[in-house]
């Protein structure tokens, strides 16, 4: 009876130990590789959105003269040839991720949480979950942001400061570094969903909500860090400083390139607040004249091949 | 027996509650200290490099065995917020100041931040014994002062009947030519650029290479287009030129570009910053330079180029409609430039 009475009480008490040393706060684990699930904005995703498509996107008028001002020529620069995107990417980009847990050595409390960018072309994130403050707004800004985390329930929010002047798109579309962005990362299962919440006074005329999902991936091999890079000049003729290239307003020759294919009209082509609800579509509908036939992307962009698969994607 | 029970718990629970006590000893830092005291903000940057904000033009303190060599000096009446500022971080004496430019924010505190330090030359007072040097060559036991010589030039010029800034602040080793100054200060090396005609004529940068922290001098504002001072030399292209110099001085974190090793630039207002940083400056003004440039080429009227926006995607950020530099201003400035017969 001594010896049973004795168990029971190492029992308990280890039980007890274990449950009040896991951390209260901490409900979910996000460890591992994660594969995106690139089948949300495939396009965007993957080859890439069209010229001058800003659909969905809340802009004001100063991004949509920026991004028309954009050419991806400015990526032959040297300077520009390994520059980042900034951390928002991470809500558009077709890349698989790693997560880690960043442990306290002596006590094994998070302290933080890195989301890697799978070897891509975007740092990095630090979560930062041990409650320190954000920088001054005056001390440099990275482009891996500056981000602090907690706990809402089983989802973990992480809030990014210190952004970078980026892209909101890849086709030009701006991003200040006055953004924010509000990360919310929730596990069903096997499932991750990423959403991102971006905050930018001067190009949103209201925030832009973004979301991502990966599927847990045990064969993953997402690296830890980016590859290196090496800058250089890709085109001669930027191979001077000072040379940039840009469109000057009025002669991009791929303003209106997106809006024709599609048949819709330039102001649902070039986005703004009002685009992105019902009742804007509502309006399009009754002026809205679908192209005749389909001439592009007709079997899906990103790789996918549905005239493979038995679907006649040419016939409309 | 069951008080055993309980000893083996209350054991079990001790250990496990001493094992929990380091962890109010494990927040890291942040990568830059800072703190805000009477209005002046302190960045530490690097182990002994800190930038003053809020006095004026940003400063930079570079803190080493020979005392603390400041780049810029802000503003007259904010001298003593910056040396209480100072005296936070070291003990040490002010022993040379660079000028990056003429501006009042830039030179005003000379006087009183160069009395409050020494001068690197051994100076006795007169009338007390020993070598003494002249009072030029010792600014009377003050800290030297350091500028391109049209800083000299601007703050000795008579405005009425007397100069424009008093005498006690003027540089001491002022430097001509367009050659680079260079000088070994607190086991670093500092070498100082000349920017002719950029913001004024009397612009430099300043560039301490063993810290890899440049001060970008007037060259870059970020809280507004960059100032371009046509009545004093400025121009348009100089200043391009002098923001691709910024850019070819700077070291990106390449090739490891996820790591923060990298070159800082102090800009005279606004957040440190990095070469990404002013890549994106120099390229918005280039931008604009080149949309100004474009109506001119049609025949456009300053009247005319202002209507066709030629700030829009930045002005919401850089051009306030009010203050002491405009988008206005700014767009007059680079149309004078480019239709001036110099340019």
């Amino acid at each position: 009876m001594v010896i049973r009475s004795v168990i029971r009480s190492i029992a308990l008490t280890v039980v007890a130990v274990a449950v009040a040393a896991s951390p209260a706060a901490a409900q979910v684990d996000f460890q591992g590789q994660w594969g995106a699930v690139n089948h949300q904005e495939a396009m965007g995703r993957g080859p890439g959105p069209d010229l001058a498509d800003y659909t969905g996107l809340p802009i004001n008028d100063e991004a949509r003269h920026t991004a028309l001002s954009y050419t991806a020529a400015v990526l032959g620069m040297s300077e520009r040839g390994c520059m980042f995107y900034t951390e928002n990417y991470l809500l558009f980009a077709p890349h698989n991720i790693l997560i880690e847990r960043v442990n306290d050595p002596v006590t094994g409390d998070i302290l933080a949480w890195r989301i890697s960018a799978g070897g891509s072309d975007r740092a990095p994130i630090t979560v930062w979950m041990d409650g320190r403050p954000h920088p001054s707004p005056n001390a440099p800004y990275f482009f891996s942001g500056f981000t602090t985390g907690h706990w809402e329930g089983d989802r973990l929010v992480a809030r990014m400061t210190h952004m970078k002047r980026g892209i909101m798109r890849r086709n030009g579309v701006p991003l200040s570094d006055k953004a924010t962005m509000t990360l919310h990362l929730t596990r069903h299962a096997d499932i991750l969903t990423i959403m991102g919440i971006i905050d930018d006074p001067m190009y949103l005329e209201e925030k832009l909500v973004l979301t991502g999902s990966y599927r847990l991936n045990p064969r993953g091999n997402a690296p830890a860090t980016n590859p290196t890079c090496f800058p250089f000049t890709e085109l001669p003729v930027y191979d001077q400083a000072g040379a940039v290239p840009h469109f000057l307003p009025g002669t991009n020759h791929d303003a209106d390139t997106f809006a024709k294919q599609y048949g819709l009209t330039l102001e649902a082509a070039y986005g703004g607040a009002a685009t992105i609800y019902p009742e804007f579509r509502k309006r399009l509908q009754t002026t809205y004249q679908p192209p005749a036939s389909c001439t592009r992307y007709c079997c899906g962009g990103g790789g996918l091949n549905l005239q493979a698969s038995g679907i006649n994607c040419r016939a409309r | 027996m069951k008080k055993i029970g309980w000893l083996v718990a209350a054991l079990v629970l001790g250990i496990a509650g001493l094992a929990e006590r380091p962890r109010a000893q494990v927040r890291a830092e942040a990568v830059v200290r800072s703190e805000t005291v009477n209005g002046i903000e302190t960045l530490q940057i690097r182990p002994n490099v800190y930038v003053l904000m809020g006095g004026g033009a940003n400063i930079v303190a570079h803190v080493g065995w020979m005392g603390v060599i400041l780049v810029d000096a802000g503003s007259a009446d904010a001298s003593e917020r910056v040396l209480a500022a100072l005296q936070r971080v070291t003990d040490q004496k002010i022993r040379f100041i660079v000028n990056t430019t003429a501006d009042a924010d830039h030179v005003g505190g000379n006087a009183a931040l160069a009395r409050a330090g020494r001068t690197l030359l051994r100076y006795n007072a007169p009338n007390t014994g020993g070598f003494a040097g002249n009072d030029f060559q010792t600014n009377r036991g003050a800290a030297g002062i350091m500028a391109q010589e049209n800083v000299l030039t601007r703050m000795s010029a008579t405005v009425g009947d007397k100069p424009a800034f008093p005498g006690e602040g003027w540089p001491t080793e002022p430097f001509t030519g367009n050659r680079v100054k260079s000088l070994y200060l607190n086991n670093d090396g500092v070498q100082i650029f000349h920017q002719p005609n950029a913001h004024s004529d009397a612009d430099s940068i300043v560039h301490f290479r063993k810290a890899d922290v440049i001060s970008s001098g007037p060259i870059v504002d970020l809280r507004t287009f960059p100032v371009i001072d046509i009545d004093r030399g400025g121009s348009i292209g100089g200043l391009i030129t002098a923001l691709n110099n910024l850019v070819e001085m700077t070291i990106p974190p390449s090739p490891l570009n996820w790591h923060e090793d990298r070159t800082f630039v102090v800009p005279a207002y606004g957040r440190v910053m990095d070469q990404a940083d002013v890549v994106e400056y120099r390229d918005m003004v280039v931008v604009i330079r080149d949309r100004i440039a474009d109506g001119v080429k049609k025949g456009l009227t300053l009247e005319q180029i202002r209507k066709t926006e030629p700030t829009k995607g930045f002005r919401g950020q850089y051009g306030p409609a009010t203050g002491r530099w405009t988008n206005d201003m700014f767009v007059t400035a680079v149309y004078r430039s480019l239709t001036s017969k110099s340019s």
